[in-house]
């Protein structure tokens, strides 16, 4: 039988007194009259906005809606919470309850710590290694004061971060600012909190930290280090140029662009046009029939489908002389009459 | 005989439940995990690691957990 531990009995007490706080609160915190009148007018405005195509104007009304909907949103969800719980009272866990989650909880992390005076609960999880990538150990502080319905506040902060390249606010693939992105487990998370099922919450937030989900990560493992510029070797942030052609990443210095189409590209998927030297795309590069080297489209003849060396090659071509023609004859453009022609021999 | 059966895997279930006398561990989890596998979970019986041959009491609380639990970024 483990020893009683005072702290946590006193902590057991003191999560026992706030979320009955829910229950005990007062008629639900509802959004005023003023931010529904504040929605009305940004809606109008926005219309307004759109209806004159200012489209500037526009997405900063837009930004500003959103913010006060979401406001709205959370004002409302945290009333519906609250009154879930007046409606299911005896759900509120005993002391004795709350004591024997967090002696549990002691038993689940190496480490779990309470603290009195902030209103604190804090457990370390174990090195997080997402596909060989090491992440260390992680913080997750469940602040039990903020307690509003099933949405207390809690952060989950790196203890030896490794971030990705040029975001160091990103610790975990779906941890950033501290904030966990919960994803699947916000239900679980929210419905374990209401009933106090502290094991259950932070359990379960471990087993998110334990997990990578390769769909929809703030970053991503596989540039979590970076990457290198496929030309020069350069080590260069993740959200680089990319070479429209063949997709490798570019730094600033390697990145070029066709200069017909503007799109970029690595020097390998550009062409060279041997008649004014510009860099040329696949895309945007023309073949000459005669010698099929690529050029670009001002610098062949578009009736002849040639490059200007072959056009100049086929003229002169042209204007060589057959048997019994001279080179004035050529030039002249003389159509030249077999010897005799016409002639009928004459009798003596 | 009535327990408390909670399965935090999707949007949660945490109710009482009955189930027949003499159930183990592992007959609990067949029939409320249908397309799970046991090591795929962390199983608890009164918040403490459980056996799957355990016989469940009266009042036993008993959790599955998921091992595997995805987050996200916001999009």
């Amino acid at each position: 039988m483990p020893t009683f531990n005072r702290q946590f009995w006193r902590a057991a007490g003191h999560l026992e007194h706030h979320l009955k706080r829910r229950v005990d609160h007062g008629p639900p915190d509802l959004p005023s009259f003023v931010c529904f009148q504040r929605l009305r007018v940004l809606t109008d405005r926005l219309h307004v906005m759109e209806q004159r195509r200012l489209s500037v104007s526009a997405k900063s009304v837009s930004m500003a809606l959103h913010s006060e909907l979401d406001r709205c949103q959370s004002q409302i969800t945290s009333a519906l919470e609250a009154m879930s719980t007046r409606c299911n009272v005896d759900a509120i866990p005993t002391q004795a309850c709350l004591y024997a989650e967090l002696i549990a909880l002691a038993t689940e992390f190496d480490r779990c710590e309470v603290d009195l005076r902030k209103g604190t609960l804090s457990v370390v999880t174990e090195c997080i290694v997402l596909e060989d990538l090491d992440l260390g150990p992680f913080q997750i502080s469940l602040d039990w004061k903020s307690a509003h319905g099933s949405t207390s506040k809690y952060v989950v902060h790196a203890l030896e971060p490794s971030c990705p390249e040029y975001r160091s606010h990103i610790t975990h693939p779906h941890v950033m600012n501290d904030r966990l992105c919960e994803g699947e487990a916000q239900s679980a998370l929210r419905q374990a909190l209401q009933s106090g099922r502290l094991t259950d919450f932070f359990q379960i937030i471990n087993r998110v930290l334990h997990t990578y989900n390769s769909s929809s990560p703030y970053a991503s493992i596989d540039d979590w280090n970076g990457t290198n510029c496929q030309d020069c070797g350069a080590n260069i942030a993740s959200d680089c140029s990319h070479c429209h052609a063949c997709g490798d990443a570019l730094c600033d210095d390697c990145c070029t662009c066709c200069s017909i189409c503007e799109t970029s590209a690595c020097v390998g998927c550009l062409q060279i046009c041997p008649g004014c030297e510009n860099q040329v795309c696949s895309h945007c590069a023309n073949v000459c029939e005669r010698c099929s080297k690529s050029v670009c489209p001002e610098c062949l003849d578009t009736t002849t489908q040639l490059c200007q060396e072959c056009d100049n090659v086929a003229e002169s071509e042209d204007c060589e002389p057959a048997n019994g023609e001279t080179a004035d004859d050529c030039e002249a453009g003389i159509e030249v009459q077999p010897a005799g022609l016409g002639e009928v021999a004459v009798p003596a | 005989m009535r327990i408390l059966y909670i399965n935090n895997d999707g949007a949660g279930f945490a109710d009482h439940v009955d189930v027949a006398d003499g159930t183990t561990v592992s007959k609990l989890f067949e029939q409320r995990v249908s397309n799970g596998r046991p090591a795929d979970y962390l199983i608890r019986v009164n918040r403490q690691p459980a056996a799957s041959d355990q016989v469940l009491q009266p009042g036993d609380r008993v959790s599955f957990t998921p091992t595997k639990i995805e987050g996200a970024s916001q999009a």
